[in-house]
């Protein structure tokens, strides 16, 4: 464990979507793409599981195209990890996910797909990032931004193993909260999310 | 509660009217009710006279009796117990005071028909080692009477959970034990003192419970036991940080009384399955919230439950957010921030979890979070303290010294936990109630014990069609009205938005009277009689101070009368089965959306189960009601009419089917019947199956004897002779009866005989029938005996003991052997593909949780000198009952074909590729990991390389894994294979456990344990050879008489003649013991092997036998093919043609080594409505604790790897065996196949094992061998999927992206 001194530096802010560690560059602004984020932030964690979807249409044909190795009409198990690396791209366009204080070291993601009824496909990546184990005394900051013309993305948020979410933007919650959301991400404004340990005891955490 | 001022007034009231009633009403209480004495005591009952008595009584002499001027109960004495609980101390009758009238000899001259009542702590209840009378009353205050003791296990593999949440014993030593792979110590000292007060004050109508737990421990004890817990948290996953530990009670309010609970009425199974639909997180639990727990019947007698609200030195809510399970749970915020009960829980709030077989358990309180020692209450010093416990005459031996220094030594730290105000102790309260029939008498007292303040109802149920007032024992159902409307007409209807709370009931009295007690407030009405229409609602309003009478209407009735003669026109017992065609109408419930309303108490209308079409009323047919018809030829009875659907475009209509079993053709008639109308129905039935020389048997039956049927004995024995049945065995739950005094009373001897039995029923090592059996009309169960601890050999010995013709002329039958925790076979882990019988934590494969959870104590091993266990299955049972009722799913080991398993194995697939690359999923994760951090940032890295070269080696695995899978799947074709778990058949049947034990030698023939039980030299002998023909046997287990097809499944047994009455006990037993048994639900199907028939032994040397195979059904059964089984693999099949119900083919069959042989018939269609759909899907004991594993991370299933529950039931039969003799040595040899296993792979082509029976191939697929057996790579019954999200529900994000996809 981390002692408490090194705990209390204020770091600086990360980033922490892949999107923007390969420095990809933004895509246009696509209404028919559907995206949202489930963030949960535990003390020595981070998992961001990233929901992206696209109709039927050129897009979803291809990438059957190419990664239904087994042709059984579906994206899945070794065909997703494949086709997920094309996908991931256009999935965090524009993302920008940040952690006050941390330098967190991120995961290989997991991926999914899945048919739609409608014919078109959807994808999950569930991506976690190691952080350092949060003191009880101290509070987690969780920042997500969205680029200009980005795909709209809709944010949930939750804590688990002993934090609750105090706050989210400016407006600190009435009653500490282990969920949130859904949020409407803009660009213009980032969201910010506040997390700490209420009503719980160094002792009874460990 | 009805005062006897109430009484009294009811009486007269069908001489007054209404005014009068409500002028009545005002008047003051008589002198004699001011004058009368209220009393109130306790006592050991000495003689019979001082019993209850009654349908359900088990009180015995020597038991514990406290009663008042309203009411007694009856707490059973310490041995063991009576009821279908483990221990004794339990309170297991309860009845109102009847004065003056006649009871029986035998016992009182009650009406209990209550079952069983005892604390829960968690699930941990008392193991009684005293009972005190405290106080017997004479002081003229209450009677009390307690009961003290350890902690018991109600089921023992839950044996180490208890100790960690209640701790009762030292938890530690047995995890240490199970480490080792050895179960928990079963002689530790307990750390808790249990005990329970029943408490009557004079003038009551209730008994107050006040259950206790006391730390008796020299340290604080944490509920649960944290350090522990964490550690089950961590392995788990789950978070139990905030658990509390539940208490409540276990509820048998007797299987004659109808439950009913707020909210969800009579509809007890689907209003809970709808509860636990709804998942919900620790550290509340799923259940019910209700604020009473009651039952109705109209005998006379009903019992309620209800938590006490009385607060002492603070408020009631105070004490509710500390101790109330509900309240306290309702006060905490779930992860979304809200309430867990949704934040509108009352004080009085229970929660309801299971009901099953008349047994509820509800949990009331919660334990606190910790207790201290009491040792060192008082004011008295350490040393004056400890020696008064520990020295001296107090404690005497070795172990005091230790206890005494222990005392000493913790002394200081007690006092300070104490003075600390840790409490030692916690007693929580609540109150049986005993009523007079209905629910409304339940209320009545509930009301009058919290001071609620209510307004007397007075009422009387009038007939719809006469307006004249409706007799006795009418229901008028009370419901609050809906709050989420506001204009009057709204308030007592229902939409989709709402209905109506249905909140009580009330039977109404001579001359259609009725009256209960109401608080103030708006309520609707509606009746529901037998025959009826269930009735509109009806808005009426309750005034404080204001007097108010109603008058609920009931609808009239349709009536059928019905004569049914036989062929030579003399009146015949038969089954009259209504069948009515429903609308169409599409509803997520399904047809009990609309057809029948099981909150109300209507009884559940089985459909054909055939999917509705909305264009063809064929389609939608349902059973309206099944009667039955006495010796007599004749009945009438009621039936919703259904003439009032005529102006609906579809014709509505009646058939009534008149049947009467397997054996006769059945008789239709179309009616249709008007409100109010009587419809005259005849018909003359025809026997057409021949059955010469067999008698149909079922021998496994409840009735009243059984805690969970009390079925009459006479609706017994008429249903048993309408289904065409000729001998029933009566098999009571631990409770001998004896049918043949009722049929020579119904004068059914010319149909059918009985024979006395008894199912010696353990909680969960198994239900034993064995007949015949001695009736020993002295003791309260008949002749009964203790079983709780006992091995199955010692029982067997006992059961064979009291035959009354001989130990060798006794029948022991292991009952549906594979019934989960009722299973015989199951709970002894016999395997179910080599008859192999291992201690689950000995197997060679035991891991931590067959320590932990493995079923345990005497009755399941023997501790060896070596510190190794010895199982103490015994392999001396007689028959095994291979089809029980109509579980299909009981019959075969659960198959599961491709479709099913494409999933399972392109999991494993990928698993076992990624091994032959030496790697494994986390290797992959991480040098993907590794690429995508630290070689994303500097390619060049060191062992950036070796990561490349490890994912791409999993990718290629991975790809080749899945091809694979789907190749493989191929190769499997359409064949379904056994599906296995962890090493074991996941879901065992009985027919293919017999097939197993007719083709092996038994690993063992007597235990060491049974040799000395079992003196008698020739039947030793006997036991110790290794091979053992088993006979099949098929029974309905029925417990009721209409909707449960008695008699289905049947034995027909060969007794060589057809005279019913004239049988004798020897020639049943031996026409078992001698596997002359043919098993059938329908068709009768016979099997001869170079002319001998079935059960006997041929020897040829000819290599090759004649078999002649003979198929008898009526018209209206379907039977479509035969298949002949021989050693265990089907080795002839085909057709079968019926023509004038009767098919018969003599075919030959090579047969190159000893073999048995078998036949099985079946046919496709269903037998509806002769023989209805199991279309109830089971609530079982399973289902009850599943209710509280889930939460815990246990439960659920894998989506299409289990059995289907519900079904048509089709027709199927299978002979016994003939053993054929083919190598000249005179003895048939078992062939001792090559013993099957459950493999971890799809394809095994293998040529050598193949019988030679079986046409050999070059290779063979998986599936094409009986016993062929699939190893699924993930747990059958692994919790199910979170499938989607819902709100105000959170779930760990891991959960969420696990089920992401699956629900789609």
């Amino acid at each position: 464990m981390q002692s408490k001194e090194t705990r209390r530096v204020i770091a600086s802010i990360c980033a922490l979507a892949v999107m923007a560690l390969q420095g990809a560059p933004s895509q246009a602004h696509d209404k028919a793409q559907e995206r949202g984020i489930l963030a949960q932030v535990a003390p020595d964690r981070i998992e961001i599981m990233l929901t992206y979807y696209r109709p039927a249409g050129d897009h979803v044909d291809l990438l059957k195209a190419r990664y239904d190795l087994n042709k059984n009409g579906k994206i899945d198990r070794n065909e997703a990890n494949l086709a997920g690396q094309v996908w991931l791209k256009p999935a965090l366009s524009g993302l920008q996910f940040e952690v006050v204080g941390e330098s967190p070291r991120a995961r290989a993601p997991e991926i999914k797909f899945r048919d739609e009824d409608d014919g078109g496909l959807s994808m999950a990546a569930l991506v976690r990032y190691d952080l350092s184990k949060l003191p009880t005394d101290k509070k987690r900051t969780f920042r997500v931004r969205l680029e200009p013309d980005a795909a709209a993305t809709s944010v949930h948020l939750q804590s688990v193993e002993g934090l609750k979410l105090v706050q989210v933007g400016k407006r600190a919650l009435e009653k500490p909260r282990e969920h949130s959301g859904p949020y409407t991400l803009e660009s213009t404004s980032p969201l910010t999310a506040t997390f700490g340990y209420i009503g719980e005891t160094e002792k009874n955490l460990d | 509660m009805k005062s006897p001022k109430k009484r009294n007034l009811l009486a007269s009231l069908g001489a007054i009217g209404a005014a009068i009633i409500l002028a009545a009403t005002l008047a003051p209480a008589s002198c004699g009710e001011a004058d009368r004495m209220t009393y109130s005591r306790a006592q050991r009952i000495t003689s019979t006279a001082q019993l209850i008595g009654g349908p359900s009584a088990r009180g015995e002499i020597g038991d514990y009796l406290i009663e008042n001027d309203h009411v007694r109960v009856i707490v059973q004495d310490l041995n063991y117990n009576r009821g279908s609980g483990i221990f004794g101390g339990s309170l297991i009758d309860a009845d109102l005071v009847r004065l003056g009238q006649e009871g029986d000899l035998l016992s009182g001259n009650g009406r209990d028909s209550f079952g069983e009542m005892f604390p829960a702590f968690f699930l941990e209840v008392i193991d009684p080692e005293e009972i005190e009378i405290v106080n017997d009353g004479k002081d003229g205050k209450a009677a009390v009477i307690e009961v003290r003791g350890r902690g018991g296990e109600f089921v023992t593999m839950l044996r180490l959970f208890n100790q960690v949440m209640v701790n009762s014993y030292n938890a530690q030593p047995n995890i240490q034990r199970a480490l080792q792979n050895k179960p928990p110590r079963l002689d530790q000292e307990p750390q808790v003192e249990l005990s329970v007060r029943y408490i009557l004050e004079p003038d009551a109508r209730h008994v107050r419970v006040e259950s206790r737990i006391r730390n008796i421990s020299f340290k604080k004890l944490e509920f649960p036991n944290k350090s522990i817990v964490n550690l089950l948290s961590t392995a788990l996953g789950i978070d139990l940080g905030n658990f509390t530990v539940p208490a409540g009670q276990v509820l048998g309010f007797g299987k004659l009384n109808s439950p009913f609970l707020p909210g969800i009425g009579y509809d007890l199974q689907f209003g809970l399955q709808d509860v636990y639909a709804n998942p919900i997180d620790l550290p509340a639990l799923p259940g019910h919230r209700t604020p009473i727990v009651a039952s109705s019947s109209k005998d006379g007698i009903s019992y309620g439950y209800a938590i006490d609200i009385s607060a002492d030195g603070e408020t009631i809510e105070e004490r509710a957010a500390r101790e109330h399970f509900v309240y306290a749970k309702d006060q905490e915020m779930n992860a979304s921030g809200e309430p867990f009960y949704g934040g509108d829980a009352a004080v009085d709030d229970m929660l309801f979890l299971f009901y099953a077989s008349g047994f509820g358990g509800v949990f009331t309180h919660q334990l606190p979070g910790a207790l201290s020692p009491s040792f060192c209450e008082g004011d008295q010093d350490a040393q004056t303290t400890c020696e008064a416990l520990y020295a001296g005459a107090a404690c005497e031996g070795e172990e005091c010294q230790g206890k005494l220094d222990s005392c000493l030594n913790s002394f200081d730290s007690c006092r300070e936990q104490i003075t600390g105000g840790t409490p030692s102790e916690f007693v929580f309260t609540s109150y049986l109630v005993i009523g007079d029939g209905d629910v409304s008498s339940i209320w009545d007292e509930i009301y009058r014990i919290r001071g609620t303040t209510t307004q007397e109802v007075l009422g009387r149920v009038l007939d719809g069609m006469s307006g004249q007032p409706a007799g006795a024992g009418e229901t008028v159902l009370l419901y609050k009205a809906r709050a989420d409307v506001t204009a009057a007409n709204q308030q007592c209807t229902e939409d989709e938005q709402g209905k109506p709370y249905i909140h009580s009931q009330v039977f109404s009295q001579e001359a259609g009277y009725f009256t209960l007690d109401l608080p103030p407030g708006i309520y609707c009405y509606r009746t529901r009689s037998g025959g009826s229409v269930l009735g509109d609602y009806v808005r009426f309003e309750v005034k404080a101070g204001e007097n108010l009478m109603i008058e609920p209407v009931v609808n009239p009735p349709g009536r059928i009368s019905v004569k049914v003669l036989d062929e030579a026109g003399q009146p015949l017992p038969a089954k009259i089965t209504v069948v009515g065609t429903h609308p169409y109408q599409e509803s997520p419930k399904g047809p009990r959306g609309f057809l029948f309303d099981l909150a109300s108490g209507e009884h559940w209308r089985i459909t054909d189960m055939i999917p509705d079409d909305p264009a063809d009323p064929a389609t939608r047919r349902y059973i309206e009601d099944v009667v039955y018809v006495d010796a007599s030829g004749s009945t009438t009875f009621e039936v919703r009419p259904n003439f009032l659907d005529r102006e609906v475009e579809e014709e509505r209509f009646y058939d009534v089917y008149i049947s009467r079993g397997p054996e006769y053709e059945v008789v239709v008639q179309r009616v249709q019947i008007a409100p109010g109308e009587t419809v005259r129905v005849a018909g003359r039935l025809v026997r057409s199956v021949d059955t010469t020389d067999y008698l149909s048997a079922d021998l496994h039956l409840h009735a009243r004897g059984s805690i969970d049927s009390g079925l009459d004995y006479n609706r017994r024995l008429i249903s048993l002779a309408g289904e065409g049945l000729e001998i029933a065995v009566a098999t009571d739950h631990n409770y001998v009866s004896d049918f043949k005094p009722y049929v020579i009373a119904n004068e059914l001897t010319p149909w059918m005989n009985s024979v006395i039995g008894l199912e010696l029923t353990t909680f969960e090592a198994g239900h034993f029938n064995a007949f015949p059996i001695e009736y020993d009309v002295e003791s309260a169960n008949r002749g009964s005996f203790q079983w709780q601890n006992q091995a199955p050999g010692l029982i067997f010995e006992e059961l064979r003991q009291r035959s009354p013709l001989s130990p060798s002329d006794s029948i022991i039958q292991a009952n549906h052997p594979r019934d989960s925790i009722l299973g015989y076979f199951s709970q002894h882990n016999v395997n179910a593909l080599n008859t192999d019988v291992v201690l689950p934590f000995q197997a060679e494969d035991a891991g931590l949780t067959d320590a932990v959870a493995a079923a345990n104590g005497p009755a399941f091993y023997t501790e060896l000198e070596d510190g190794t266990f010895e199982s103490t299955f015994s392999w001396n049972f007689d028959a095994i009952e291979v089809f029980n009722g109509k579980r299909f799913e009981l019959l075969r080991h659960f198959r599961a074909r491709k479709e099913i398993l494409l999933p399972v194995y392109t999991e494993y697939y990928t698993t076992e590729k990624l091994d032959e690359r030496g790697l494994d999923v986390d290797d992959c994760v991480a040098a993907r990991e590794k690429l995508d951090t630290d070689c994303a940032a500097d390619p060049m890295a060191n062992g950036c390389d070796d990561a490349r070269g490890d994912a791409d080696e999993c990718t290629v695995a991975e790809t080749e894994a899945e091809l694979d899978a789907e190749k493989h799947l191929e190769a499997l074709g359409e064949e379904a294979v056994i599906v296995c778990e962890g090493g074991d058949v996941a879901f065992p049947g009985h027919l293919d456990d017999w097939y197993n034990m007719l083709n092996n030698d038994r690993p063992f023939g007597v235990r060491e344990y049974e040799r000395q039980a079992v003196g008698d030299a020739d039947r030793l002998a006997e036991y110790e050879k290794l091979y053992k023909r088993y006979t099949a046997t098929g029974n309905s287990d029925s417990h009721r008489a209409e909707f449960d097809d008695p008699g289905y499944p049947r034995n027909y047994v060969y007794v060589g003649h057809d005279i019913p009455f004239n049988m004798t006990d020897k020639e049943l037993v031996d026409g078992v013991k001698n596997h002359q048994v043919v098993v059938t639900n329908g068709p009768f199907a016979l099997l001869t092997i170079d002319d001998t028939p079935i059960g006997g032994e041929v020897s040829t040397s000819a290599g090759k036998v004649s078999v002649t195979i003979e198929v008898r059904a009526p018209s209206w059964m379907d039977v479509t093919r035969y298949r002949l089984v021989g050693n265990g693999e089907v080795v002839a099949s085909g057709e079968v043609t019926l023509s004038d119900t009767t098919w018969k083919e003599t075919i030959e069959v090579n047969v190159p080594r000893d073999t048995w042989f078998v036949l099985e018939v079946e046919g496709d269609a269903s037998m509806f409505p002769v023989l209805a759909p199991n279309e109830i899907p089971p609530f079982d004991l399973e289902t009850a604790i599943g209710s509280l594993a889930g939460p815990f991370g246990f439960g659920g299933g894998a989506e299409g790897l289990k059995p289907e529950l519900t079904f048509p039931v089709t027709p199927f039969a299978f002979t016994n065996p003939i053993w054929v003799v083919a190598d000249g040595d005179g003895t048939f040899s078992p062939p001792n196949t090559p013993q099957a296993q459950c493999i971890d792979t799809v394809l095994e082509l293998d040529g050598d094992a193949a019988s030679a029976l079986v046409a050999p191939g070059p290779a063979r697929k998986l599936g094409s061998r009986r016993n062929d057996a699939i190893e699924v790579p993930f747990p059958v019954t692994h919790p199910k999927p979170v499938t989607s999200r819902i709100k105000g529900e959170m779930r760990d994000v891991r959960v969420i992206f696990e089920a992401w996809g699956h629900s789609h």
